[in-house]
């Protein structure tokens, strides 16, 4: 681990991981939480959601305007998201800020209000996105697959479900916040221009006194059978979408993997963008990539086309899937190590953007890995290696997810 | 941090921020052509010919390209509007000289015709998926009306139509005419060592022909009107206002920065507690847009069919009102920009774009820390002599909802 990292845990669980980058003036920071769809209660999908963005609707002493204001002339770059299985709350600001920042924090995060009247204007704007969410077929195609793909709870859609969001009380809220959101998997990561024991400092004497825990929802297996699942829209754009089982992050075929993909869809380079778009011109958008999150990992690809293209896109893409092992060059191999090393560099230049890699590291391995590790474990990995992360995951129980005019058949 | 700056002969500008502690850098071709300057007959020819640019070369094959870049693991892509063209690629230092060589190239295309077919077809297919984006449709409906027949609310994609007509001669015409080196700037920005750039760029760019590109660029004073676009099986509805704004070249674009941001930023502004936090839409943005010669400022709204009237009369009462904020607003608002501002200066690829588009409009440098000062000094009394001249009122409105 490089010198400028350095990690601390707290008694109640809470772990500090920071990287102290001298030459930025900002510092970012990045706050997992243990919360999200996958442990909403099940007739309540759409609380983690809701409770991430009723932390910013009034907290301690402050209203919700007053708390904006508070944020706001700290110059508070803030964002959250609720996800699946974590939520995360991230801010990036000056330097000199974060620890004042991190202060403000503890209060929204530890004291919020949980309002009535302002559930009811978050419970609206949930809808909004649920129904905006209908009007986007290809991100829609996207939660439609993970619903297929994953097994329940890792399934749920992130944003809830319309009935699920218009489910929640204030009364549910308030329980599923007591008993669900623990400080036991929290992890903040922090880089740019900070002063690491300030930090442990806020942390401690602001977080200290958050206890409790929450378990995770336990883990199913992934489908070991192809599966089809289409809905009928009039789209201009038939949208596709598949997934199938891979690697996980600490399996030893975890980098074999990645570059699996990488030589599929490493950039423009890649096989599917060079095989479906530049020589076919069937689309103007095909992408395959590797999501590895804590006990579960998939190949995910998407394509968007005319529906008369629909079934030669789709056959282009399966043949390259399936044909991945077979003939890999040493260029090609090159070319996909070259991508993901560089795009590892180039995604740590911003304080945010690092921030967020030390979370995932941290949550996904428990420990942080080094840029020059991750490097040379990518240098290592091998044309046989890939061969036999494919033979481990072939692309045959794929689920498939489609919106558009026309349904579709996995080709055999 | 240091700024540097050099005309080749042949009219070509090459600029550069350098950036020591950074660890990679970023290259960019701006070139000013985009879908104002294109004849209608072939609308979308910008857009079209900026896919064409990665499809080979005399040197190289469209494969050559891609996979020369690849190998040095650059990131590279390009992206055409109204007024830009703009080519780029990010790289970690040790690969500059490569990188800085295909891209060059790239810039004198061979534009085959069996690449151009196929092409065509990807542009098409980009044009369908744009077909199923309510706020893109709506953006591009909303330039149309609020420009008329002025070229600057031209599409950008153009239809299936003129695309599908293109010919090869017809985009090679349109390339000889707007690629010359004096209507591109070629900027650089993280880490490099200049001297090397300047040579490179002469070895690279230095032969390409001197020739002359001209814009129209005749004023606008638009004129009120309506649209409603409808679509099928829509579940949200969608509204904007045009207004007028403040030019690329003018110095009130920071007093609109500002207000806008006061107006209809995404958190914290009139828009947002007007309307968002009350849960009445999903969003609601206020921005100032800045281009050659002409400005607007494009107010959005989403909202449930049936709400829709109400959130927009909100919407339409905030751009009616603009003076009215408090001096902690116009504190806030600018600590906000400022804050984003210095986060961008982290980015060498943000940099690239924020230092490649100055020169192109202005032919200037700003550092970072130039508008900091400029953001910083934005007072009360700027804003009230930007309203004199731009009211904020808006001259167009455009309405989506379900068919």
């Amino acid at each position: 681990m490089s010198a400028n990292i350095r990690v601390h845990t707290f008694d109640n669980g809470i772990t500090l991981v920071g990287e102290q980058r001298p030459h930025m003036s900002s510092a970012a920071f990045a706050m997992l939480v243990g919360i999200g769809a996958s442990t909403d209660p099940a007739s309540q999908i759409g609380s983690a959601s809701i409770l991430s963005e009723m932390f910013n609707r009034g907290a301690g002493p402050w209203s919700s305007r007053e708390l904006s204001a508070e944020f706001e002339s700290l110059g508070a770059q803030r964002n959250h998201t609720a996800g699946i299985e974590v939520s995360v709350f991230s801010c990036a600001a000056l330097g000199t800020n974060l620890a004042a920042i991190l202060d403000r924090y503890a209060t929204v995060l530890l004291s919020p209000t949980l309002d009535k009247t302002e559930l009811e204007n978050v419970r609206l704007l949930a809808l909004h996105e649920l129904h905006s969410l209908e009007d986007e077929p290809s991100s829609k195609v996207m939660v439609n697959l993970t619903g297929a793909f994953y097994p329940e709870p890792y399934g749920r859609p992130q944003m809830g479900t319309v009935e699920g969001v218009k489910s929640v009380t204030a009364e549910s809220l308030r329980d599923y916040y007591k008993s669900c959101f623990k400080p036991n998997r929290c992890v903040i990561g922090v880089a740019g221009d900070f002063d690491f024991d300030e930090a442990v400092k806020v942390i401690g004497d602001r977080f200290g006194m958050w206890s409790g825990e929450n378990p995770p929802p336990p883990l199913a297996p992934l489908p070991t059978k192809p599966s089809v699942h289409h809905i009928h829209r009039e789209t201009a754009q038939q949208q596709i979408a598949l997934a199938y089982p891979s690697a996980q992050i600490d399996d030893p075929d975890y980098y074999a993997a990645r570059l699996g993909v990488g030589i599929l869809s490493g950039g423009m380079a890649g096989r599917l963008f060079i095989e479906v778009r530049e020589k076919r011109g069937l689309v103007y958008s095909v992408r395959a990539s590797h999501s590895a999150s804590k006990g579960r990992a998939a190949v995910f690809c998407y394509a968007g086309t005319t529906p008369d293209n629909g079934e030669e896109t789709l056959s282009v893409i399966m043949e390259q899937l399936r044909g991945l092992p077979d003939d890999i060059k040493d260029e090609e191999l090159a070319r996909a190590k070259a991508d993901i090393k560089s795009r590892l560099v180039m995604q740590s230049e911003s304080s945010i953007s690092r921030a967020s890699q030390l979370v995932n590291d941290w949550w996904s391995l428990g420990r942080i890995r080094d840029i020059e590790e991750i490097k040379s474990k990518i240098d290592e990995v091998q044309q046989d290696d890939i061969r036999r992360v494919c033979e481990r995951y072939p692309a045959s129980a794929v689920t498939l997810s489609t919106i558009g005019p026309k349904s579709l058949e996995i080709p055999n | 941090m240091s700024f540097h700056q050099k005309k080749l002969e042949n009219g070509l500008t090459v600029v550069g921020e350098h950036h020591e502690s950074s660890q990679c850098a970023a290259i960019g071709f701006f070139v000013k052509t985009g879908s104002r300057d294109e004849p209608q007959e072939i609308a979308g020819v910008s857009h079209f010919l900026e896919h064409m640019m990665f499809k080979g070369t005399e040197k190289r094959s469209a494969l050559d390209v891609t996979y020369q870049l690849a190998a040095i693991g650059a990131q590279s892509n390009a992206y055409t509007n109204e007024e830009n063209t703009v080519y780029y690629v990010y790289v970690l230092p040790e690969y500059f000289d490569k990188a800085f060589e295909i891209l060059s190239d790239m810039l004198r295309p061979a534009l085959d015709e069996s690449e151009f077919n196929t092409e065509k077809k990807v542009i098409l297919e980009e044009i369908a998926l744009y077909e199923d984006r309510p706020t893109f449709k709506l953006y591009e409906a909303a330039m149309r009306e609020y420009f008329h027949q002025h070229p600057s609310g031209n599409s950008v994609l153009g239809t299936t139509e003129t695309v599908g007509g293109i010919s090869p001669k017809q985009m090679r015409d349109y390339f000889d005419a707007r690629y010359c080196p004096d209507n591109i700037t070629l900027a650089v920005s993280g880490k490099f060592d200049w001297d090397r750039v300047v040579e490179l760029a002469e070895i690279h760019c230095g032969h390409w022909d001197k020739r002359d590109a001209k814009r129209e660029c005749a004023p606008y004073k638009p004129t009120p009107s309506e649209k409603v676009l409808k679509k099928e099986d829509l579940k949200m509805s969608h509204l904007c206002f045009v207004s007028e704004g403040p030019s690329a070249g003018d110095e009130m674009r920071y007093a609109s920065y500002v207000l806008a941001c006061i107006l209809g930023d995404s958190t914290g502004s009139r828009a947002y507690w007007e309307i968002v936090d009350k849960g009445l839409a999903e969003a609601a943005a206020v921005e100032s847009e800045d281009m050659d010669g002409v400005g607007l400022v494009y107010s959005y709204v989403s909202a449930r069919p049936e709400e829709l009237d109400a959130v927009g009369e909100i919407l339409r009462g905030i751009m009616l009102s603009p003076r009215e904020f408090s001096e902690d607003d116009l504190e806030r608002a600018k600590t906000k920009i400022t804050t984003r501002l210095v986060l961008q200066g982290e980015s060498s690829m943000r940099r690239l774009m924020a230092v490649g588009l100055d020169w192109t409009y202005r032919q200037q440098y700003h550092s970072i820390e130039d508008e900091l000062k400029k953001l910083q000094s934005v007072s009360r009394k700027d804003i009230d002599s930007l309203l004199e001249h731009y009211s904020y009122e808006p001259v167009t409105k455009v309405t989506m909802v379900p068919a």
